[in-house]
């Protein structure tokens, strides 16, 4: 009888814990959403790994994955988009610069955030047809920055032009292009091909 | 078969051939060996006693008297399901080995043979301890390099994807053994758990040292390797021409039950060449060994667990940290450090104010959770105190009992899960979800299971919750059946309806409750299926009318959910006037003419 109570009991703490973490689940959204805005900050000393991890598995656990995968995609979209404005602001040179160093931060903060968030990753998204945090990032610069209608004619005329400069015996930043060919290949391989590889071997046949 | 044609050149005809289920089931009546050992019972293609002894632990790669396995006798025989049941329990079928190569040769048809095959290409059968440590070990670049190369030669160590994405397996080594100008990859504590002379060299001169070069020219690399490989997952594969070696390397490292198979099994080999049929082969002979082999404290799981005891006992005499007195106490305890037994644990998780000095490779290689943690150290808070250098980095965990955590770390060095008191488990089951540890949630339920045949009502409410929270199939389908047959019980408690109230209510999809086929493509999430859709179905399953008035059926019991829920919200309202009272006379909150219904009644309101 006494082992009975002690469930009956541990069902309602079950219960309350439950409800309690209906009541808290927008305090928690606020400190993930912080934590993703430090992410891109690169500002992540004032959180503990375990603490945000563990908000993130509650929220998914309580049946929350919804909130937190559509939270989750405007956050990052915001960034990107962030992003996207200072790549477009930078003049002759740096654009590829920047357009590099912005690529690297964010698929550091993708993969930072999909370790936070790898139970969703792992446990709900699956069961819905929604796409895994890496892919979505992928994703989410093709359409924002790649996509963007003068970014892509623009990133062409300047590899094409570093390209050319090579030819003619100019020393140029080869690591930097090699990052954004390996940027183009990671987009996908028909991104290689369409945004470079077809004009760079016309350029090269017509040189 | 002519001499010099070679025994795979029929193997394109092997594609045009496909394995239907039918194939399994045996043509003819079998012979029952009810008393058979497993050779008889493979032979006699009697699956049920090959079940049966499967499942009592039966070395599946044992030889007998005439030096053939079981798969053997089963291939020769043809019985496929006895075949496939064999190497679904790992049955060595590789090609190369000596075993391997007679199972290929003695089979019926090609049917067994294309069984054979697709086992082959599998990755090896591992139980999830052994398997998350070669990861692990073959994460590592170097060591995944040499099995590369190894490819290219035809001594492939099966199954291995190396496209799996290597960041995702990746655990740095903290050790690196250079023999012949090659490099080896490995892990302290899992050498020094399986080999006493690795234990030693690791407490003094290695103590300190990062890399680890052998001059030795005797020494060869390949057995090196597969001797190290052999440490993180019990199972060796090596060519015939370096057992030699790997023999000479045993009797250094102390590890006494192996060499003692291998000189046994080299004497075997010596004679194999005339056992088997002579073929034209430029390959080389292969050996494989499974850790079943050996005597059971010699395998991994009991190695990591004297090393797990070490540090558990290690842990306890660290005077737990309070928080006022960090500092001194975190000083008193690099002191201590020197004193204890060395358990070579790099890591310490606080739980609850409890420490648990751990391993990293060991907690980075069962839970992904642990290998993002550890490998982001730096970047979070917790890389940011200024503790001592002396002192181990330390893991905070929280919402968890040191108990659950005891139980679940011993589960991840062990694969093995003792006394767990059934209240533990829904802990567990929190601990192996949050940890992504998802063999755990399998190995909890197949303890709790028996519990639950003898538990309340109530508390199938309660487990089944947690099951559908928590995401255990086997318990929820356990509950809801027992909930289904015996669902008037079920209705006239307040527990019950109360969990109702809980629950997102039936989707009004009618694909789901309808014997119509559902559209193609409309059941895309099957995983996270709605409770009471799911329960409905059961309840249909074990209670309907015919098939055609099924749909009626369904739309009764919605009408009883229906009612249920309101009766409930009442007694929510009810219950908040006098709480902690217990339920009274029942009968005054039906407000309804609820009188249960049994499955004839039904059957007249439908017609």
């Amino acid at each position: 009888m006494s082992g009975q109570k002690k469930r009956s009991f541990l069902n309602e703490a079950f219960k309350h814990q439950v409800v309690f973490f209906q009541e808290c689940v927008e305090k928690t959204w606020k400190i993930l959403e912080h934590a993703i805005h430090e992410i891109y900050n690169h500002n992540l000393s004032s959180f503990s790994f375990e603490e945000v991890y563990r908000h993130a598995y509650n929220m998914v656990v309580h049946n929350f994955g919804e909130k937190l995968y559509s939270g989750l995609l405007t956050t990052m979209t915001y960034h990107v988009k962030e992003m996207f404005k200072l790549i477009e602001a930078a003049q002759g040179e740096l654009f590829l610069e920047e357009l590099n160093r912005n690529w690297a931060e964010h698929n550091k903060a993708v993969q930072m955030i999909r370790d936070i968030l790898v139970y969703m990753d792992r446990n709900f998204i699956p069961s819905t047809p929604k796409t895994p945090v890496r892919e979505f990032g992928l994703n989410l610069w093709m359409d924002v920055v790649i996509d963007a209608s003068k970014t892509r004619s623009r990133l062409l005329d300047t590899l094409l032009e570093l390209v050319h400069r090579e030819m003619s015996g100019e020393v140029i930043n080869r690591g930097l292009m090699r990052n954004i060919i390996k940027m183009l290949m990671d987009l996908g391989f028909t991104v290689y091909q369409d945004d470079f590889e077809k004009h760079f071997l016309k350029v090269s046949a017509d040189f | 078969m002519t001499q010099n044609r070679p025994s795979w050149s029929i193997d394109p005809e092997l594609d045009g051939i496909d394995l239907d289920p039918s194939d399994f089931a045996a043509s003819v009546a079998l012979k029952k060996v009810p008393n058979g050992d497993v050779f008889e019972a493979s032979r006699a293609g009697d699956v049920d006693r090959l079940a049966y002894l499967l499942e009592s632990g039966v070395n599946v790669n044992a030889r007998d008297q005439w030096d053939s396995v079981a798969l053997y006798y089963a291939c020769l025989a043809g019985h496929l399901e006895a075949a496939r049941m064999l190497l679904e329990n790992g049955a060595i079928c590789s090609e190369h080995t000596f075993d391997g190569d007679r199972c290929h040769y003695a089979a019926l048809n090609l049917k067994v043979r294309k069984l054979l095959k697709a086992f082959e290409a599998r990755p090896p059968p591992l139980n999830p301890l052994q398997a998350a440590m070669r990861e692990t070990f073959l994460g590592c670049g170097a060591n995944r390099a040499y099995l590369e190369q190894a490819d290219d030669a035809h001594i492939e160590i099966s199954g291995f994807q190396s496209n799996d994405g290597s960041s995702f397996n990746y655990f740095p080594p903290d050790v690196i053994f250079y023999v012949q100008g090659r490099a080896i990859e490995a892990h302290r504590v899992i050498l020094s758990a399986r080999s006493p002379f690795f234990r030693r060299k690791f407490a003094t001169d290695w103590k300190h040292r990062k890399e680890v070069r052998f001059a030795r020219e005797k020494l060869s690399y390949p057995a090196l390797y597969s001797l190290i490989h052999f440490f993180y997952s019990d199972r060796l594969e090596v060519a015939v021409d370096d057992m030699e070696d790997v023999v000479r390397i045993c009797k250094v490292c102390k590890c006494e039950s192996l060499q003692r198979i291998l000189e046994k099994e080299l004497i075997h080999q010596k004679y194999a060449d005339y056992k088997s049929l002579s073929e034209i082969d430029s390959s080389k002979k292969r050996f494989i060994l499974q850790g079943l082999f050996l005597p059971e404290e010699d395998r991994l799981p009991a190695s990591l667990h004297k090393i797990l005891q070490v540090s558990l006992a290690n842990s306890t005499r660290q005077p737990n940290l309070d928080n006022g007195v960090e500092e001194l106490i975190l000083c008193a305890g690099t002191m201590q450090i020197n004193d204890l037994e060395n358990d070579l644990a790099d890591v310490c998780a606080r739980v609850d104010k409890k420490n648990f000095r751990c391993h990293q490779v060991v907690l980075a290689s069962r839970s992904e959770y642990f290998k993002a943690r550890l490998s982001r150290m730096m970047d979070f808070h917790e890389g940011k105190d200024d503790t001592p250098i002396d002192t181990l980095p330390c893991l905070e965990e929280h919402d968890l009992s040191t108990e659950a955590f005891e139980k679940m770390i011993e589960y991840m060095y062990t694969d093995e899960l003792k006394d767990i008191d059934p209240d533990q488990a829904g802990e567990l089951f929190d601990a192996a979800a949050r940890y992504l540890l998802f063999p755990l949630k399998r190995a909890v339920a197949d303890v709790l299971l028996p519990h639950l045949e003898e538990a309340s009502p109530a508390e199938l409410c309660h487990w089944l919750q947690l099951s559908d929270m928590y995401d255990v199939p086997k318990i929820r389908e356990f509950c809801l059946d027992t909930i289904a047959c015996n669902f008037e019980t079920f209705a006239e408690m307040s527990e019950f309806r109360a969990m109702l109230l809980t629950l997102p209510p039936p989707s009004g999809d009618s694909s789901f409750r309808t014997t119509v086929p559902s559209a193609p493509g409309a059941e895309v999430n099957t995983d996270q299926c709605n409770l009471l859709d799911d329960l409905r179905e059961k309840w249909l399953e074990a209670e309907a009318a015919e098939l055609d008035k099924r749909d009626e059926s369904a739309l009764i019991f919605d009408k009883r959910l229906e009612m249920l829920m309101v009766v409930a919200e009442r007694e929510k309202s009810d219950g908040f006037a006098n709480d902690g009272i217990p339920n009274g006379p029942r009968t005054s909150l039906y407000p309804y003419a609820t009188t249960p219904m049994s499955s004839e009644q039904k059957h007249e309101n439908v017609d």
